[in-house]
């Protein structure tokens, strides 16, 4: 069946897409600093992205509206200026990250310095988009993402303590340095929430004419591709937790050091693996993000956009993602160290999330939008505590974590 | 109908099915009799600036006019006639050349994307 | 065409409720003025409107701020202390050494290329000297301890730019001493 084709694509497009450098980074600190104890952190972002994606499948669907659309017409062009704006400058710092972990994955298979290759990398991606050809390539780059599976191999391979793992799995507190440890959750939580994950979604949904038949699909995707790639980030946390405590590494502060977490299960090939695994997810990730920053400007001033969109037929729409590229990279070719910036996105991805996610929220509680297919209670209140809860952590150990690091 | 829930901020379409930009205002004229009635759909950043702070609109409004030199321009206007349809998006029985979004877009293609290799193809 | 509206309270718009409500004067803008049809007074009403806010946007505006502020109170009141950020310091500084040492272990393993090896020491030599010049020197003299991991850590760069690996294996047993007696002296410090 052409639909069980594509929701087997959207699943795996999802998995593919999932990891990306704020989830590696942000898990690897986790497992190195504090074991397998923070894994509850996932599964708690895990359920609020699972929500989160199907309400944005099930708002284009019912309301043949984007979220961007909808934040426009339902609170006024002030609102919206107001939480995109805020949207657009953290997923700028998002793309600069990911540009540093394409940059130093190729760092790490040749040995030449990542500033080096953020120009060649930034051209590459500006490239895959200004031809138009995302479509074709997207899921392409997803089934290679799939390489990030490794991980989870690896963890077998490693023979972890699986009753360790089952009590990570529920919240528990830290028994030293809290403040940290809550910098660590709100880190996993803005990687593994990301905004422009849910608002791609809803214009990918658009764009590929889902009708009411697809609710079924979307909820699979929702669900599959999420907690497979949730997964593959516990994975991670594991394997960190099992390598770096005992070796005496308990702060990651540098890419090198996770560089070697597939090592121990993979041999010689573990480095190849880790650098591939990162470049591909990080290369995806920007791509998604520079469209989505695109749609944004689009969707919300009323353009034209399209994945495919060709230069000639909307200049303005490639020409904001063309700069938004040209800002990313900045920092990344001056040598900011990219984990350095990939942390300060995430945390500030979990501060900015309150913006993105109750307007959206108000929306889907609409009648006049989504008709009956309005949010249950459930899905309320958990997207509503698990996103309050990264705010006001995010707010509380931000700063700290900046005045201090 | 409602203006603000159903027109305003709504995408508009141009003949082809192609988006042309959003409503940014709306323009209401008094009839003589003391009444309003719609005149006109009104699509501009200039619009939207207004909307969001007034001193930045004018500051806005000052600049933009030095720029145009002397040639006074409108904002720009969609009569309200022109409506065909007004469902999920409005529709409008207008060329997308005539927009000043699209004469954006040409002036665009001509100065920058001409100087970008594959820019034109 | 009469118009009843419902202001929608979150949308500053530029149309208006309007029921035989008297028109006040202000300012118009320039470009209305020269526009097609639109009656002056349409637009002093529209003034008036915004400008006296029936939504509760400007009020919004600042309790807003308020709340940013508070919050920002509250995120300062969650100071660190500086035994906390010694303690850190040198949490780091072992975690850098440790690092030298796993890579120069795999490359003595052969498990990494010698690339990678050179790049990754660079940067434990570099963030270990950093961090070094930020250790106490009393009771314990810590700086200097991690002074030696440095030098370690750089004669191993030296030899791994070589080409060399030999003498690997002495470095890893010098590091891990000096790590040991690093975590001795900071333990018995506090």
């Amino acid at each position: 069946m052409k639909k069980l084709l594509q929701v087997s694509l959207g699943i795996i497009t999802s998995i593919g897409g999932f990891l990306e450098t704020g989830n590696i980074a942000t898990s690897s600190q986790a497992g190195a600093a504090y074991g397998y104890t923070p894994l509850w952190a996932i599964v708690l972002g895990t359920i609020c992205v699972i929500f989160l994606v199907e309400m944005s499948g099930r708002f284009a669907i019912a309301s043949h509206y984007t979220i961007v659309d909808g934040i426009r017409d339902r609170f006024g062009s002030n609102i919206f200026l107001l939480t995109i704006s805020i949207v657009f400058v953290v997923n700028l710092l998002v793309l600069a990250a990911e540009i540093g972990g394409i940059s130093l994955a190729l760092q790490f298979l040749t040995g030449v310095k990542f500033p080096w290759w953020s120009l060649p990398v930034t051209f590459m991606a500006w490239l895959l988009l200004w031809r138009g050809t995302f479509g074709l390539i997207e899921n392409g780059i997803s089934a290679l993402g799939l390489l990030a599976l490794s991980f989870v191999v690896a963890v077998f391979v490693m023979d972890p303590p699986w009753g360790e793992i089952a009590k990570g799995l529920l919240p528990t507190l830290p028994s030293k340095d809290p403040l940290h440890y809550s910098f660590i959750v709100v880190g996993i939580l803005g990687a593994v929430i990301s905004p422009y994950l849910f608002y791609f979604y809803s214009s990918g949904a658009l764009e590929d004419e889902w009708d009411k038949s697809y609710f079924g699909a979307n909820r699979a995707i929702a669900i599959l591709g999420m907690s497979f790639g949730a997964i593959i980030t516990a994975a991670v946390m594991v394997s960190a937790a099992m390598i770096y405590p005992s070796s005496g590494i308990e702060d990651i502060e540098g890419y090198e050091q996770i560089a070697m977490i597939l090592t121990p299960a993979f041999g010689k090939w573990g480095l190849y693996l880790f650098a591939i695994s990162l470049g591909i997810t990080c290369l995806g990730a920007t791509l998604e993000v520079s469209l989505a920053q695109a749609y944004l400007v689009a969707q919300g001033f009323g353009w034209n956009w399209s994945e495919n969109m060709k230069p000639k037929e909307n200049p303005a729409f490639c020409l904001v993602y063309t700069a938004c590229l040209m800002i990313a990279v900045i920092p990344i070719v001056i040598g900011v160290d990219p984990l350095r910036i990939t942390i300060f996105s995430m945390a500030l991805s979990a501060l900015s999330l309150p913006f993105g996610v109750v307007p959206f929220l108000i929306l889907m509680n609409d009648p006049t939008y989504v008709g009956k297919h309005r949010n249950g209670w459930i899905s309320n209140a958990a997207v509503i505590f698990i996103v309050a809860m990264a705010f006001v952590l995010s707010i509380v150990t931000t700063p700290l974590e900046i005045l201090g690091g | 109908m409602y203006l603000v829930r159903d027109i305003l901020d709504k995408q508009v379409v141009d003949r082809k099915q192609a988006r042309i930009g959003k409503v940014d205002g709306i323009v209401l004229t008094t009839e003589n009799d003391g009444r309003l009635k719609i005149s006109f759909l009104e699509m501009g950043h200039l619009t939207l600036m207004r909307r969001l702070s007034p001193r930045l609109y004018r500051w806005l409004l000052a600049l933009s006019q030095r720029a145009r030199a002397g040639r006074d321009r409108c904002p720009y206007r969609i009569p309200w006639s022109k409506i065909t349809d007004a469902g999920v998006d409005i529709q409008v029985d207008i060329d997308d050349s005539d927009t000043p979004l699209e004469q954006t877009q040409e002036w665009l293609r001509q100065h920058i994307l001409r100087r970008i290799p594959g820019g034109l193809s | 065409m009469g118009i009843r509206e419902l202001i929608c309270p979150f949308k500053r718009i530029a149309v208006v409720e309007v029921l035989g409500r008297p028109l006040g004067k202000s300012s118009m803008d320039s470009t209305s003025r020269h526009c097609v049809g639109t009656h002056p007074a349409l637009f002093d009403y529209m003034r008036i409107y915004e400008e006296n806010g029936v939504w509760a946007g400007r009020h919004e505006d600042s309790a807003v701020k308020l709340f940013i502020i508070a919050l920002f109170l509250v995120s300062l009141t969650s100071c660190s202390d500086g035994q906390q950020q010694r303690e850190r310091k040198i949490r780091d500084v072992l975690s850098w050494s440790a690092t030298a040492e796993m890579v120069l272990d795999a490359r003595t393993k052969m498990l990494v290329s010698n690339s990678f090896a050179i790049l990754t020491i660079e940067r434990c030599t570099k963030e270990i000297g950093s961090l070094s010049k930020e250790l106490p020197t009393f009771p314990e003299n810590l700086a200097a301890l991690a002074g030696r991991l440095n030098m370690i850590t750089g004669s191993a760069h030296h030899e791994l730019i070589n080409g060399r690996t030999d003498g690997l294996s002495q470095h890893l047993r010098d590091l891990r001493s000096l790590e040991s007696e690093l975590r001795a002296k900071s333990g018995a410090a506090d």
